[in-house]
């Protein structure tokens, strides 16, 4: 038998290669004694460690595989046990972020509200205001006018031109004034009457309890 | 290396989301560091739109952010006024990329984080080394409110004087502050050259609906505190004009800064090589000429000064009538000779520009500034206001060619020159 007797010598090897099989010889039989055919003995064997080297490569791959699935499977687990917590924090940050976001937006639509507000009544202050001058105007001329018609009418042959342009300067100055005076009457009514609510709110500004300053104000 | 297309595409992606980004971007910055909402009004609206503008250009100047590096250093230097810090910066920082990765979700990926992380602190340096290189002087001036002249309902002039020297030149402007309305700062332009006693007149026009406006129109009284600002901008500051007359077109409170040159040319015995300043006040009604008896009793007093209040919008008046730019056009001779200085309304100031253009005057002798809403977009040929969420308001001079006119602050509401009323917003 060859180096690596496996009928003969010591124990068996526990796992042989497919090199060893190939390389097993085998005694031949005692002449005259029944055997195997050589040649076919020969054929198997050979086939035998083929089988034998693919199921080691299979094993390996096997193996190697094995190992893999292994390592994934421990890092996915280790991620389970410290994500949870960093998953946590970050989504409380952007609900509170967005909660934020939320609050503001309402402030804002009501700031911008009372600033439409004020700008709305800004607006019809000053358009008022020039429609009651033009029509003080308006009604100062028409009233001039129709006092230079009669002074023409009645002057004859005193009539004077400077004269009548004095005359309606007169009166259409006379008009515009009381015009003025009628705005600024109803102006001072309606001052009065903030000044009135101006009080209250510094009386309610003033009472102990409730935080006065610049919150108020904001 | 910033990836400019990457970082650019990342925006575009990001900025379609609109008034979400900067809600959330505000929304985590709080969260994070619920100190900082103190340093910031109590409507944000305004501050979102600018910062949302803001990233869009550093976005958008990416590549090459030595074009914005002088505006950079002025809103650094600005943001000295809301006590802005290196921390708060890194505050900013992280809130900023925190939201984009919102946004991205799967696209944001750890070559784009570098690129924004790279692009910020790359501003942020530049902000905060002109905050520093400037800590030399105050960041914010106390001031006394001496006298409030109301000339018509909605004007007011203010006589302040700032605490300590006020180092301004005739021509720049400055950020304004009442108690009244804490941390809303708006633009104004002393209507004087520096005086010996270091009082500084103001022209303030109230912004219908306009908190800071009517808070300086109407409720500032004498003895009250404001604060102000450093004196910022170059747009409208005297250049030597190399014996050029000084052509002055002004639209409302547009005439603050123009008149502050005329008192710039005043107490200069060269007159600035001017031989004579044609000072043109525009205004929509008579009622809103609120200026003309000082401005009378001026050109009273120097011969060379000549002062032609126009009416756009009024009859029964003395005075000339039409559009302003029109009437200084008629009446200056040689007008492509002056060195020409606007201000007023952005309507009113570009109106001006397009006709001094159509009459041949040579753009480099056409200075101008215009105020405008903050709510503008960055389209317009004025600056923007507010770098990475910092409680900016308003935007120093861009200085940079072909960045145009610098943003004022709408609290002197809008010079209405040019026939529409247009009110805009005071954000």
């Amino acid at each position: 038998m060859s180096t690596n007797d496996p009928t003969g010598g010591g124990p068996l090897p526990r796992h042989m290669s497919p090199d060893q099989v190939r390389n097993t010889s085998f005694a031949r039989t005692a002449r005259g004694r029944r055997g195997f055919a050589e040649d076919e003995v020969e054929r198997f064997v050979h086939r035998l460690a083929d089988e034998m080297a693919r199921h080691e490569a299979d094993k390996m791959r096997l193996l190697d595989e094995n190992r893999r699935l292994k390592q994934a499977m421990r890092d996915w687990q280790s991620r389970q046990v410290a994500d949870p917590a960093v998953d946590l924090q970050q989504r409380v940050t952007a609900d509170a972020a967005a909660l934020m976001a939320r609050a503001q937006q309402h402030i804002d639509a009501q700031v911008a509200q009372a600033e439409l507000y004020c700008r709305q009544r800004e607006q019809e202050a000053v358009q008022h205001y020039d429609e009651i001058v033009r029509e003080a105007r308006a009604q100062a001329a028409r009233e001039a006018d129709q006092v230079a018609r009669h002074y023409r009418d009645a002057a004859g042959a005193d009539y004077s031109a400077d004269k009548e342009r004095i005359e309606r300067q007169r009166v259409y100055i006379r008009a515009m004034l009381k015009a003025l005076d009628a705005v600024g009457d109803h102006l001072q009514a309606t001052r009065s009457a903030f000044a009135v609510e101006v009080t209250k709110l510094d009386d309610w500004l003033d009472t102990p309890e409730l935080p006065a300053g610049p919150a108020l104000t904001d | 290396m910033v990836d400019v297309n990457r970082l650019a595409e990342s925006w575009a992606l990001v900025s379609a989301h609109g008034d979400q980004v900067p809600l959330r971007f505000y929304g985590r910055l709080f969260v994070a560091h619920p100190e900082l909402r103190d340093l910031f009004p109590i409507s944000m609206a305004a501050q979102r739109d600018r910062l949302v503008r803001a990233l869009g250009l550093v976005v958008s100047q990416a590549g090459q952010l030595e074009a914005i590096t002088p505006f950079l250093q002025e809103l650094g230097r600005e943001h000295r006024r809301f006590t802005a810090t290196p921390e708060h910066y890194a505050a900013v920082g992280e809130a900023l990329l925190d939201t984009i990765a919102d946004f991205l979700g799967d696209l944001w990926t750890p070559e784009l984080a570098g690129d924004w992380v790279q692009a910020y602190r790359l501003v942020g340096r530049v902000m905060i080394e002109a905050a520093d290189d400037a800590a030399h002087t105050p960041a914010w001036w106390d001031t006394e409110v001496l006298d409030r002249d109301q000339r018509t309902f909605d004007i007011t002039v203010l006589t302040v004087r700032p605490d300590g020297a006020y180092p301004y030149v005739p021509g720049q402007s400055m950020a304004v502050e009442t108690a009244l309305r804490p941390r809303l700062w708006r633009y104004f332009s002393p209507a004087n050259a520096p005086r010996a006693d270091g009082t500084l007149d103001l022209h303030v026009r109230r912004v219908p609906g306009g908190p800071v406006s009517s808070a300086l129109v109407d409720q500032v009284d004498v003895g009250d505190r404001l604060r102000l600002g450093a004196p910022i901008g170059r747009d409208l500051t005297l250049r030597p004009t190399g014996g050029r007359d000084l052509l002055l077109i002004a639209g409302g409170t547009g005439l603050a800064p123009l008149k502050a040159l005329v008192d710039q040319v005043v107490g200069d015995p060269l007159r600035a090589g001017a031989s004579t300043v044609r000072l043109f006040v525009g205004a929509r009604t008579v009622r809103e000429l609120y200026d003309l008896d000082h401005l009378r009793e001026l050109a009273d007093r120097h011969p060379w000064l000549v002062v032609v209040p126009v009416v756009s919008d009024d009859d029964h008046h003395p005075h000339a009538d039409g559009m302003v730019a029109d009437i200084a056009l008629l009446r200056s001779p040689d007008p492509l000779g002056h060195e020409i200085y606007v201000c007023g309304s952005r309507e009113m100031v570009e109106g001006t520009r397009a006709r001094l253009h159509a009459a041949g005057c040579p753009p480099e002798r056409v200075h101008h500034e215009s105020f405008v809403g903050l709510a503008d977009g960055l389209d317009k040929p004025d600056g923007i206001d507010g770098l990475p969420g910092m409680p900016g308001l308003g935007t120093p001079g861009l200085g940079t060619p072909g960045l145009g006119a610098r943003i004022r602050g709408v609290g002197e509401g809008t010079g209405i020159d040019g026939g529409a009323a247009h009110l805009e917003s005071e954000r």
